[in-house]
């Protein structure tokens, strides 16, 4: 991740993204995380968890998307494209049910990618 | 005198008759029927199942005996698909297609609240219904008068499948209409139709004839279409139950399971939303639904005609973007 964050000329900027986008991640794998923990998870589908983060974004960003920032168009690595072929190669592309494993795969991604952006936020200079 | 006595005499057969009338709650028109038990039917269909029972299909199901404390309510996984959703009412002597599209309804429900189907779509009660009338019958055609049996409605929808609310080359199935049904419980569905009600079969359906099998296959988010001759109130009492009463030749779908002090199972009619009245338990419990007590299940359920649905094949699951909406 800290790829696509130094590509930003605006490193003040870059950093600020990057920690929110590490935030955010967190944030994911923590929701998920507690869901499963409860009596009835109302997470239950790849699908329902796809929704939840794409809002999660939304409101965390008011609106504003990391790839309107990091696009390929913009400043060569793209933030979507990095993030889901990660998560392809983790998580896959399913949006069916989701058992205790595959939300746990899930949880882990999520928290990997936002230790890489965390990481990102100190990096960049 | 005498005449002065015959018109008291008449004043008072007449009040007889009126407060007779008035006290006795008028029997449901014919057309709110339709349910014509064929048991040798049924088990012809049966003879064909390699498990026929919920005991022999799923006996897991059985295994870990369930907190009678429970209460499973299907209808809310219809209420999520379909905002807004009520209940549906007969035009003709068709309730086991209404028993049986309700059922369908909210097992397709059910199925994408947990992930394994990707949309709801409603099920057209006509093509149930013509459907159960002719392939459900093994016959070309069905006749003019009205009528079906669980069996003949459990063979069609697993043979042949379910078409939906919407609109078909060359007929729009999107509102229901008396009048197809009618037609279609003669013709059948039309031939053109049935490669497309192919790619929608209920795959599996199991009897029940018990209120413990029917409350643990509700409990694993299967409903059970009911065929019996049990008639009920118009009325629920203060627990939402309605009181066992008189007779109806009549198919509805058990859709919710209730433990506690009053345990019972959740009927829901096919005569809209208005037919009956009074308290309802839990307060989103559907309009023209009712609790049905346990001895009274056990009775409708032994009629050997009622089944347990499930395994729908709906519609692809989405794939997800990974890449999008960040």
């Amino acid at each position: 991740m800290t790829a696509v964050f130094s590509a930003s000329p605006d490193k003040v900027k870059a950093k600020s993204d990057a920690s929110a986008a590490g935030g955010l991640f967190a944030a994911l794998a923590d929701g998920l995380e507690y869901d499963g923990s409860l009596p009835k998870p109302r997470i239950n589908t790849g699908a329902q968890m796809e929704d939840l983060r794409v809002n999660m974004r939304d409101y965390t960003l008011k609106g504003w998307t990391f790839s309107t920032g990091y696009s390929s168009n913009v400043h060569g690595l793209d933030f979507g494209q990095v993030v889901g072929a990660y998560l392809d190669g983790k998580g896959g592309v399913e949006g069916g049910p989701m058992n205790p494993a595959t939300r746990g795969t899930w949880i882990t991604a999520y928290r990997t990618l936002s230790a890489a952006c965390y990481k990102a936020a100190q990096e960049v200079h | 005198l005498s005449k002065r006595l015959f018109i008291f005499l008449l004043v008072l057969t007449a009040g007889f008759f009126l407060i007779g009338n008035l006290s006795t709650p008028p029997e449901p028109a014919p057309q709110n029927f339709g349910y014509q038990p064929n048991p040798v039917g049924t088990q012809k269909f049966l003879a064909t199942l390699a498990r026929p029972t919920i005991r022999q299909a799923a006996p897991q199901l059985f295994a870990g005996a369930g907190d009678d404390q429970d209460s499973v309510l299907l209808y809310r996984a219809l209420y999520e698909a379909k905002p807004g959703w009520t209940v549906g009412k007969q035009g003709i002597g068709d309730c086991v297609s209404w028993g049986w599209s309700h059922g369908a309804d909210v097992l397709l429900a059910v199925e994408q609240k947990l992930g394994t189907s990707g949309a709801w779509k409603q099920a057209a009660t006509e093509a149930v219904y013509g459907g159960s009338r002719t392939i459900g019958m093994d016959r070309s055609t069905g006749g003019w008068s009205d009528g079906s049996y669980g069996g003949a409605a459990a063979k069609y929808v697993t043979k042949a499948g379910i078409l939906f609310r919407q609109p078909y080359p060359g007929v729009d199935l999107s509102e229901y209409s008396a009048q197809r049904a009618k037609q279609w419980g003669n013709f059948g569905v039309p031939a053109d139709l049935l490669p497309l009600a192919k790619e929608h079969p209920i795959k599996t359906v199991a009897l029940v004839s018990t209120f413990e099998e029917a409350a643990t296959a509700i409990k694993n988010g299967y409903p059970v279409p009911v065929c019996s001759g049990q008639g009920f109130s118009s009325t629920r009492d203060s627990d939402g139950f309605a009181r066992p009463q008189g007779s109806w030749s009549h198919c509805m779908v058990l859709i919710g399971v209730r433990g506690g002090n009053r345990p019972g199972l959740l009927c829901l009619n096919s005569w809209g939303p208005n037919w009956i009245s009074g308290p309802k338990w839990p307060a989103d419990q559907p309009d023209g639904s009712f609790w049905v007590d346990i001895e009274t299940c056990n009775r409708m359920l032994s009629g050997r005609d009622s089944f347990a649905v499930s395994n729908y094949l709906g519609f692809p699951v989405r794939k997800l973007n990974n890449s999008l909406g960040w």
